[in-house]
């Protein structure tokens, strides 16, 4: 079973990590990236399944496929961001945490254009 | 009636997508800025199928903004023309392969000072979509002055306006060209004028 694999890489992980704070924090740190980074890649190869499923959803929903993008784009952001901030309050910064996320809330926004333009065009157009 | 089927079948395919992305939505500060951009999506793509439903021309002006399927009639109608633009490039560069042949065969012919080659023709078959010229099929030398008759010993009284050239000699070029182009030798044909 791969969650098992997973459940029990995450709680050797946490143990080694919680041994080497008291000794060597900085390495501590490391470890927690490299196991982030270990499992995200774990099922990385997992999510072109269900993006498949969201692009043919999107087409019989007659969707374009640059909003699916968009979106997609912005649930990548989203986690990145969320891992980043998460791994700099663990090393205690939590003021590079917030300015991770507020690049995050940046990004996101700026890739929303294209949709709120879409969606004022659609209520102008029916309004006039 | 199948308008009605139509959007209730987008609607339902649109709430199946929203739950689907809602559910890859992370934790967190930030999943409330996602789901305000995929809250937009969805009023978007309902509005986007309401209005092709009330309205068919406000539809068409925003098709730009919802695009959906591509229109299949114009794609079919870009696919002919561009189908008609390779047909005019290819029988362009075919024509030009040709000529460029006959140059090339007539330079070869004038090394040769014995027959005096007035003109040659050539005919290339089967030039391929992935830009393969075509194959050499057959290769006609044009010459000046009349032909000799190999069956007939007596020569024509009358002397022509142009003496006709060596039989041997025109033998001898064409098996020249047949074997420098790698044609056989019937392929490599003779003509008086």
């Amino acid at each position: 079973m791969e969650i098992t694999q997973i459940v029990g890489f995450g709680l050797v992980a946490a143990v080694l990590v919680i041994i080497l704070r008291q000794y060597k924090p900085e390495i501590a740190l490391l470890v927690s990236i490299a196991a982030g980074v270990a499992l995200f890649l774990a099922v990385l190869g997992k999510i072109g399944a269900v993006i498949e499923v969201l692009q043919d959803l999107s087409r019989r929903a007659n969707v374009n496929m640059v909003y699916l993008g968009a979106i997609l784009k912005i649930v990548g952001i989203a986690y990145i961001a969320d891992f980043g901030a998460q791994i700099c309050r663990d090393a205690g910064e939590g003021a590079l945490a917030a300015k991770i996320e507020l690049a995050a809330k940046i990004l996101i926004l700026v890739l929303a254009i294209p949709i709120v333009m879409a969606v004022l065009d659609i209520l102008m157009k029916i309004l006039d | 009636m199948e308008a009605v089927q139509n959007l209730v079948r987008e609607l339902v395919i649109l709430i199946i997508l929203a739950v689907t992305l809602e559910l890859l939505l992370p934790h967190g500060d930030l999943r409330r800025y996602v789901r305000m951009v995929l809250g937009l999506l969805i009023i978007v793509a309902v509005l986007q199928a309401g209005v092709s439903f009330w309205n068919r021309d406000l539809a068409a002006d925003l098709s730009w903004v919802s695009l959906g399927q591509p229109d299949q009639e114009a794609t079919a109608e870009i696919l002919r023309e561009g189908e008609r633009l390779w047909q005019l490039g290819q029988s362009r560069a075919q024509t030009e392969y040709e000529q460029g042949l006959a140059r090339q065969i007539k330079a070869l012919a004038g090394l040769n000072p014995d027959v005096a080659v007035a003109e040659v023709r050539v005919r290339v078959e089967g030039g391929t979509a992935t830009g393969e010229p075509g194959r050499l099929e057959e290769v006609v030398l044009v010459l000046e002055g009349e032909s000799w008759d190999k069956n007939n010993e007596v020569l024509p009284v009358a002397a022509p306006a142009k003496p006709a050239p060596d039989p041997e000699a025109v033998e001898r070029l064409c098996r020249i060209v047949a074997d420098f182009y790698g044609l056989a030798s019937e392929q490599v044909t003779v003509e008086y004028r």
